[in-house]
């Protein structure tokens, strides 16, 4: 089979690295489905968490702004939009503040997305997934 | 201008804007009548900013773009957009406060509602100048130039990470020596203005560096702001299309609150 257009593409976008750790995340909880509270505000604090308590260069690309009462990414926010709109990832009725992963974003990582991290961004990335299901509020 | 980092290309780009511009100071206020607004009244230290090349160049960007190309009507520019962004800035200054003083009649108002050197003189001038980072074919460009290092480079800073090239621009355009140098001598000097260029140039950014007075700044950037109170009524009015923002209620509901220290706006 050839190989997809999107082979080509070299360097790692925080859309890559986010389902990545999603993906990994559901690995390492051993649940059958992951989800877990996504409100804006939610995805806001627990990645602001993350990013203190579990810093590495993978996370660099969501930068948090500082100047108002609560600190924001855009970039996490545009990145999980684009993520619902590939169907990698869902919101569910009836409020949608729960996001869970779908069985689509572990196939593209197993077979696509986990053979363009090396061995070492692999390492980071299991630490971060391990730090993500403490920040964040299971559903 | 090619060299150098992108504050220095931009203080070469405004270098390049000012050069052989004689200011003359504007002997008084003055009232200017817009299609959709009315009259509009602007200060003595206004009248300076929008005579300057900074401001004048804004009347040659579309503000919508290439829209005109299919909306044969929507030749409007930036120039009016900025000039309304600022009184509309002054309304939905003027309405916080009346709902604030109704509501807790024994507090302070925090912000200064002096239009020369107040709180609310520095929201205008910050509206004033939101735009003036604006490129050819307004966003159409910005779409161009947001995927350049040195824009990426600052998109990666906390204190610029949600602002779009366009705003980051205006900020470095208003912090620049050649305006910063000028401003001061015929805006500060002659007009006896008591702006400070680096809050302006905070508020475009929407921030303030004073926490209780965060709310000016999304009177000026965020996703209800006075910017966009102007271009929802100016462009669909020149394009023809029929698109009504209620501003009577916008105003009857526009509120602060505090949180975490900062007075934010809110919808009550």
């Amino acid at each position: 089979m050839a190989a997809p257009a999107y082979a080509k593409q070299e360097e790692l976008l925080p859309d890559d690295i986010l389902t990545a750790l999603l993906a990994l995340a559901k690995q390492k909880s051993g649940k059958e489905r992951l989800a877990f509270r996504g409100h804006d505000s939610d995805l806001q604090k627990s990645f602001r968490n993350l990013s203190s308590t579990c810093g590495n260069r993978l996370l660099e690309p969501f930068v948090f702004s500082n100047s108002g009462p609560e600190p924001y990414s855009p970039v996490l926010n545009e990145c999980f939009s684009r993520l619902q709109l590939c169907g990698l990832v869902g919101r569910e009725n009836p409020d949608y503040e729960v996001v869970f992963l779908r069985p689509s974003a572990e196939t593209y990582f197993t077979e696509y997305l986990s053979h363009r991290f090396s061995k070492d961004e692999m390492e980071m990335l299991g630490q971060t997934a391990d730090c993500f299901l403490k920040v964040v509020t299971l559903a | 201008m090619n060299g150098g980092t992108l504050e220095d290309r931009v203080e070469a780009f405004v270098k390049w804007l000012f050069e052989g511009h004689q200011t003359a100071v504007p002997r008084s206020s003055k009232v200017i009548n817009d299609s959709l607004l009315g009259n509009q009244y602007i200060s003595q230290a206004e009248v300076a900013v929008v005579d300057s090349p900074l401001i004048q160049r804004l009347k040659r960007i579309k503000q919508t773009g290439l829209a005109y190309q299919v909306f044969p009507s929507a030749t409007h520019t930036r120039f009016e957009h900025c000039l309304g962004a600022c009184t509309l800035a002054e309304r939905c200054f003027t309405a916080i406060k009346e709902r604030f003083d109704v509501e807790l009649p024994r507090d302070v108002f925090p912000a200064s509602g002096d239009r020369l050197k107040g709180d609310l003189a520095h929201v205008r001038m910050a509206a004033l100048l939101h735009d003036v980072g604006h490129g050819f074919c307004s966003h159409a460009s910005e779409q161009i130039y947001e995927v350049l290092t040195d824009i990426q480079e600052f998109k990666g800073r906390p204190a610029f990470t949600k602002n779009a090239p366009g705003e980051i621009l205006s900020h470095l355009i208003v912090k620049s020596p050649t305006f910063r140098n000028w401003f001061t001598e015929f805006v500060i000097k002659e007009c006896h203005s008591e702006i400070d260029l680096d809050t302006v140039a905070q508020i475009i950014l929407g921030s303030h560096p004073r926490k209780e007075l965060y709310f000016l700044s999304q009177i000026v950037s965020s996703p209800y702001d006075a910017d966009k109170l102007d271009y929802i009524a100016r462009d669909s009015y020149y394009c023809g299309l029929a698109l009504t923002v209620d501003l009577a209620r916008f105003y009857g509901m526009i509120s602060i609150t505090k949180h975490r220290g900062f007075h934010l706006c809110v919808f009550r």
